[in-house]
């Protein structure tokens, strides 16, 4: 299951789960020096963080607005 | 005619070189891109379809997020549409309003409490012009609205500070983001000042203390009679000195109730009552709507006292709420500690525990003395 973090508040991380569910996460749970935008996975009950994945959408993120701007 | 031409170039040279400098004087490079979209800077015919005159700014309540409508003139913007599961909510309450064509969508920033609504929103309506600030996320929600935006051969406009927008009489300048940001994503929020006449109100997503001073030192004018408190009134937004640069009358809060980020945070209140602001927060009153006529300003909905009611910074109300007393003669509530709750007579007096909006639900009147 892959989650990205939409937010983070209050020691809180706003998740968007594949479904597009919003899960708000216990920013303790999640790997130290989790960031906005980080796409995780979970594994054996722990969150880890898919720098790969993370990467891959920024770019295509990145590319389908450059595409869009004026 | 050849005289008037000539006085026509020369007045544009003398500009021209007044622009260049003031970017000089300031150094301030960013404003060079406030060379302002002339098309847009133009006030825009409105056909002769000027059924509705004046402006309305409604704070519509989707919980915890933000979506405001701004209406001048029969033109409408959208400035953000809540959470993903709001989408019908700003839907239904733009089509209640007779929204048929959107001139501006603007989302802020990237996060989903912001522009989680708009997928649908833009898939609904006809749009003009979306703004969007140059930053990317990396979630579905934001890929949804992107998709959409392509879908209907939308182009994206990002708007750079010092920028002015015509919306119907109403002008907007763009006064924030000043800078990269880098990953913060609420300090690159499209910040607006809106002017109506002699009217003005400042939005600015969830800008924090950071954009907020650079706005500060942007030198733009800033100060507005309404306020949409940045981040929903987290303390990490509304600093001191961008709260008095901004000196609102009303500042309007949109918050979802119990909501687990503890917005509005009591910083913020503290500051807003410290300076006199009148607060109408979304969880008490729901959907706020704020009329312009140009020369003043009208709370749709809401007297004078329930205004006041909003405005009360209420600290450690929790769900089981605390004790109040009622009398049952007047209908007002008081704090048991009350010098008038005393004297009320036994037949008269009743001890409720619970919130005091339940109170307020119940049409009963808070005490003007002790203030519950």
């Amino acid at each position: 299951m892959q989650y990205i973090i939409d937010r983070i508040e209050q020691g809180i991380a706003i998740c968007e789960e594949e479904s597009g569910t919003m899960v708000k996460l216990p920013l303790k749970e999640l790997p130290i020096g989790s960031r906005e935008g980080d796409v995780l996975f979970k594994l054996n009950g722990t969150f880890q963080f898919d720098g790969e994945a993370t990467n891959r959408r920024r770019q295509k993120m990145r590319e389908k607005l450059n595409r869009l701007i004026k | 005619m050849t005289t008037n031409m000539a006085g026509k170039k020369g007045k544009r040279i003398l500009a021209l070189a007044a622009v260049l400098c003031m970017i000089l004087l300031t150094g301030c490079v960013y404003k060079a891109t406030g060379s302002v979209d002339m098309n847009t800077a133009v006030p825009r015919e409105t056909d002769g379809q000027k059924t509705d005159s004046g402006l309305a700014a409604h704070f519509i309540d989707v919980g915890q997020g933000d979506s405001t409508l701004i209406e001048a003139n029969g033109h409408f913007m959208l400035v953000d549409a809540g959470e993903k599961d709001q989408t019908d909510t700003v839907i239904n309450y733009l089509k209640a309003q007779g929204v048929k064509k959107l001139d501006y969508v603007i989302g802020t920033h990237p996060h989903s409490d912001h522009i989680g609504g708009l997928e649908g929103v833009i898939r609904e309506f006809d749009v003009t012009t979306v703004m969007l600030p140059e930053k990317e996320h990396t979630t579905r929600i934001y890929e949804g609205m992107l998709d959409a935006i392509a879908d209907k051969n939308i182009k994206v406009t990002i708007p750079k500070a010092g920028e002015s927008y015509r919306l119907g009489d109403a002008s907007f300048q763009i006064i924030s983001p000043n800078r990269d940001y880098g990953d913060n994503l609420n300090n690159w929020s499209i910040g607006m000042r809106l002017v109506y006449g002699k009217t003005s109100f400042v939005l600015c997503g969830d800008a924090e203390k950071e954009a907020e001073q650079d706005m500060l030192l942007s030198g733009f004018p800033l100060k507005a009679d309404v306020l949409k408190v940045s981040h929903h009134g987290s303390s990490t937004s509304s600093t001191p000195e961008f709260i008095k640069a901004v000196s609102p009358r009303y500042a309007v809060i949109s918050c979802g109730k119990n909501n687990d980020y503890g917005h509005p945070h009591k910083e913020t209140m503290d500051l807003f009552k410290k300076q006199g602001f009148k607060v109408l927060r979304t969880d008490q009153i729901g959907t706020i709507v704020i009329e312009s006529d140009g020369t003043g300003l009208q709370i749709l909905g809401q007297d004078e006292q329930q205004e006041n009611l909003a405005g009360e910074t209420r600290e450690n109300e929790t769900d089981t709420g605390k004790d109040y007393i009622i009398n049952t003669n007047t209908g007002k509530f008081h704090l048991p500690d009350c010098k008038l709750a005393k004297s009320i007579k036994e037949e008269n007096r009743k001890l409720y525990t619970g919130t005091r909006e339940e109170l307020i639900n119940q049409g009963l009147e808070p005490c003007k003395s002790c203030n519950p």
